[in-house]
Order: C-alpha cells, then structure tokens, then sequence
C-alpha cells in the first residue's frame, strides 16, 4: 500500500480508501499487518470511512461478547458497544499490530467495557461478584485485582489448566461435565457412533475421559507449583 | 507403608472413575473406605470435586475463543475443524456465531457515535492517572449516600408492604423424571439434559411454581405435582421436554435461587436452548387452591395462552391439574 494511503498526515482528513478497506477486511484479511496498521491509523485520524469500517466488521463481534455470559440483555449490548468504540478511540493509542491481533484487542477492550458496566449496575446483576471477576481475570489476560481470593486463584488455574489440554479433550469433559450427556450420547455426538453403540467403545471413551481428568489434574498441579515458585 | 502409598497411588487413579461412576461395586466400595481413612486421599478427593466443579460452571471455559468464533463465522477458518465440530454441538457457540457476522456494505456507524469518534479528533489519555482516581473517588462519594438512602428507603417500604406471612413464589423441584428408569450409567453425575438435537422440535419445560404458601409443600406431594404433570403424546410428539429431574439438576448447578423465576428462563433459554416454558403456578388461597397457566416463549416473554382453575380443594388439585396445565399447548 502507498505511503499516502497508510498514513493521514493531516488530521481529520477523510481517507479515500473506505471502500477498498471494506473490501480489504471482507475477504479475511485480518491478520495483514499493513491492512490492519492502516485501518487504525486512519482511525486515529478521524475518518469517517474506516471508522464506518470498523463498525461494520466488529460492532456484532463486540455485541456478541457483551452478551456472551448473559449478564447483559440486547438494550444493555447495543449501549456497550457504543462505549467500547468510544474506548477504542483512545486506546487504539496503545494498539501495535506487532505484538497482537486486531481481534483479540478488540476482546480485551470489550470485556474492560463489560466489567467496568457490571461494578457500576453489580447490586442489580447476579451476586456473585467474584465469579464474573475470576473469569475476566482468567481468559481476558486484563489484570487482576492484586488481593485476589484464594478461591479466585483457584479457579484462574483449572482455566488455565484447560486452555492446556487437547481439543478432543476439551470437547469430552465439555460434553460430560457442562451438558451432562451420558457416555452413549458423547459417542453419538462427538464421533457420531452409529447406535447402538458398541461396549468396547463406550469402554475406550470413559478411558479417554478419565485420562482427560488426570491430565487436567496434572496441568493444575504444574500450574499452581509455578504459581507457588514465582511468590 | 510402602503398600499404602502404593494404594494411595492406586487409588488416585480411581477417584474420577468413582465419581463417574464407573467402577465395579467391589473396587467402589474399596476406593471409597479408603478416602474416608486416608487425609491425602480426601483431601486430593476434593480439590477434584472442586475442578469439576469449576468446570461446570465455567463452560465457556471449554468453547473456542471468539476471535476463533468470529473467523469462522465470517471467513469459514477452521484449520482441522475442530471449531466446526464444537459449534455444532454448543448451543451458545452457535449463537455468539450468529451474532458476530459482518454487517453489510451499506451499514454505518450511529451518527451521534460517529460525530464523537470522529470530530472530537484524537484524545489522549490523561498524562497521569491521579487526575482519573481521584474523579472515580468523587463519584463514589457522591454516589454512595445516595444509593445507600435509595436502598434503605426501598427496603422500608418492601418492609411495610410485603405480606410477611408469604415468602416470594419459588420454582418446585423435583426429582421425577417422566421415563421408566433405564440402565443408569452414572450416579454422581445425574442423568443428563440432552445435547438440543438438530432436529424441528422446539425444548419446552414443564415449571410448577408455588405461591403464597406459608411453609414449604413437602418434597413428596411435590413429586405428585409433577407426576400428575406428566405430558401427553401430543405434547412430546411436538416438543423435546425437559424433565422435572433435569430442571432441578440445571438449577442447582447454575445456583439459581427458586425465587427467581425469571432468571431461571433467561438461563433456560441461554444455556439449555429451551425455546418454551409451561409455567404452572398453583397459589394457595387459605384453605383451597388456584391453579394459574401458562404457555410462555422464552425469548420474548411472550404469553401464547393462560388457563385459570380457582376454588380447588387439595383432592381437586392433582386432579385439575394437568387438564388445565396442558389446556393452554399448542394443537
């Protein structure tokens, strides 16, 4: 891309490129550096195309995280994006396509949105405050409270600790654990076992699972002695 | 000693497989006589507990991240499908997909939004963090006494109109599971609520809530409240039910309080794809009771039907019962 383009030197100059910036980004372009370093600098200079851009390709994305736990309804999402596009006007300052994806920036600041909205509205939300608070510390990267609770901690780890283990893993303790299914629906679902299915693999399966847990327990192991080591 | 930490070894391989549930009744009874013995074992017992607990709860913890979820639904990047394979058995994957597509061409941005981002100009963040401390410290002190009066006054006024011998209307739960019982494969883990099938037949729950009662229905005339609720073929031909047992399971997994009806059908819908809920309030009335239906979309809130059957003795009401609960279905 032209020098011209990737950089407005006046400010508040309208960019002449929002349409082939649309097109840009629309065919899954995210991950070019360029693309991505010219799209926020003529963000950060007030142009109306890339920021009608931005809008287009991340307003659902962001909507779609404010939702994501069920803390906040449609009415209270659309508000949230509009915050968190106020935010992004300042903190696309700090934003270096080198050490990090558009996306997951954008993850970060939508969730900072989400939790600052939450402590403001939390004697209306649910009660439980660290449990909001432990998942957004664990997944989010942003940083903790410094007196984190030990429960807290506890549960930043089995988070963590699952990040670690195999997607086939993840899968069958999701199935188990979250949904509830029987060993015989996993088969059905997962690997899409024809029924009836056999004894040998339901055999294999509750094998695999309880290898999953063990590996689970070993990761949060490791985890917490590194959590130990570096105290 | 050496055979102890053998066991312990041993036995540490088998704490999972006793809370799944898996192993024969003679190694159960085993693993389990020496978990209660052995303070390591307990303890290691319970920090397991613990994990599997957490991850319950946490099951977004085991979804995609949503970038992954945003690149697929928008661009089809799946390297090894593994997402594809999640998102079709994730009923809240599927919906984070859905909403996080790209807006089309001819969208734009609010105007009002637009005009701050854009002829606003840059702004800078403030050079030092104090100037932003101590502003939250002045909204946190102005704010306080003012919540805290609004609070105290909306407590006093619930104090003097709330009918003190009526607890709020709370969901009944019971362990009654609508299906002769099949070979169980799991105890701890109870019986699930199935994976919401690709198929037409929306997931409807059957929830009885309770009002004005003064003191708790014991758990078995509850059990006949549902029992009685048992839904017909008619009913199960059009919808996939969710049975009494698996509500229960559902609600005290999620922690949810009884009373909070209204939370217990948003997360119904959210995280079990329960698309239809039949409330049957039954509200006693002195000596007699009302039965109150109704045939609810849980998405809109929206009331299909109601049925109302009043002045009914405790004999009348398993009687009346399903008649007026399921008067309100669909045909």
């Amino acid at each position: 891309m032209a020098d011209s383009v990737m950089f407005c030197k006046e400010p508040r100059q309208h960019c002449q490129m929002g349409s082939s910036l649309f097109e840009a980004y629309s065919s899954g372009d995210l991950e070019d550096l360029q693309k991505v370093a010219a799209l926020v600098r003529c963000c950060l200079c007030g142009s109306e195309d890339a920021w009608n851009v931005m809008y287009r390709l991340f307003s659902g994305y962001t909507r779609a995280i404010a939702m994501q736990k069920g803390f906040f309804q449609q009415a209270d999402a659309d508000d949230l994006v509009q915050e968190t596009f106020l935010r992004l006007h300042v903190r696309l300052l700090r934003f270096d396509p080198r050490r990090g994806a558009l996306l997951n920036f954008i993850k970060l600041v939508t969730r900072n949105v989400c939790a600052d909205e939450w402590r403001r509205r939390r004697s209306t939300l649910r009660k439980d405050a660290s449990y909001y608070q432990t998942k957004l510390t664990a997944r989010s990267g942003a940083d903790g409270p410094l007196d984190q609770t030990l429960e807290e901690r506890f549960s930043g780890l089995v988070v963590q600790a699952l990040d670690a283990l195999k997607q086939r893993c993840r899968e069958i303790l999701r199935l188990r654990f979250c949904q509830n299914l029987s060993y015989t629906e996993i088969a059905e679902v997962l690997d899409n076992e024809p029924t009836p299915i056999s004894d040998r693999y339901l055999k294999r399966l509750r094998q695999q699972a309880h290898r999953c847990v063990e590996d689970l327990r070993e990761e949060f192991a490791r985890l917490e002695e590194l959590g130990i080591e570096n105290e | 000693m050496n055979d102890l930490k053998e066991d312990c070894e041993t036995i540490r391989r088998l704490l999972f497989p006793l809370l799944d549930a898996s192993l024969e009744p003679q190694e159960e009874a085993w693993v389990s006589s020496h978990v209660e013995e052995c303070p390591g074992c307990s303890k290691e017992m319970k920090i397991l507990q613990k994990i599997i607990t957490i991850v319950r709860e946490d099951d977004e913890a085991l979804c995609p991240e949503p970038e992954e979820l945003f690149l697929l639904a928008n661009f089809g990047d799946d390297p090894g499908g593994a997402i594809t394979a999640h998102v079709k058995t994730c009923f809240k994957c599927q919906r984070f997909a859905e909403r996080c597509k790209i807006l089309p061409r001819n969208e734009i941005m609010p105007g009002q939004l637009l005009e701050q981002l854009t002829l606003e100009g840059r702004k800078e963040e403030p050079k030092s963090s104090l100037g932003a401390m101590l502003r939250q410290i002045y909204d946190f002190l102005t704010l306080k006494p003012i919540m805290i009066g609004a609070v105290a006054g909306a407590a006093l006024v619930v104090i003097a109109l709330w009918p003190a011998a009526y607890p709020k209307p709370r969901v009944a739960l019971s362990s009654v599971t609508w299906e002769k019982p099949s070979i169980t494969l799991m105890t701890p883990f109870a019986k699930p609520q199935a994976v919401p099938a690709p198929t037409t037949k929306e997931r409807l729950a059957v929830v009885v809530v309770l009002e004005n009662f003064k003191e708790p229905m014991p758990q078995e005339e509850v059990n006949s409240l549902y029992q009685a609720l048992r839904p017909t073929a008619a009913v199960r031909k059009n919808f996939n039910i969710l049975p009494p047992r698996e509500l229960k399971k559902f609600i005290e997994t999620k922690k949810i309080a009884t009373e909070e009806v209204e939370q217990i059908l948003t997360k119904l819908r959210e995280d079990s794809g329960v698309a239809k809920a039949l409330i049957v309030r039954i509200v006693a009335e002195g000596k007699q009771y009302a039965i109150r239906s109704k045939f609810v979309d849980t998405e809109t809130g929206s009331i299909a039907k109601e049925a109302v059957a009043n002045g009914l003795t405790a004999a009348d009401l398993e009687k009346k019962l399903p008649e007026t609960a399921y008067s309100v279905m669909p045909k």
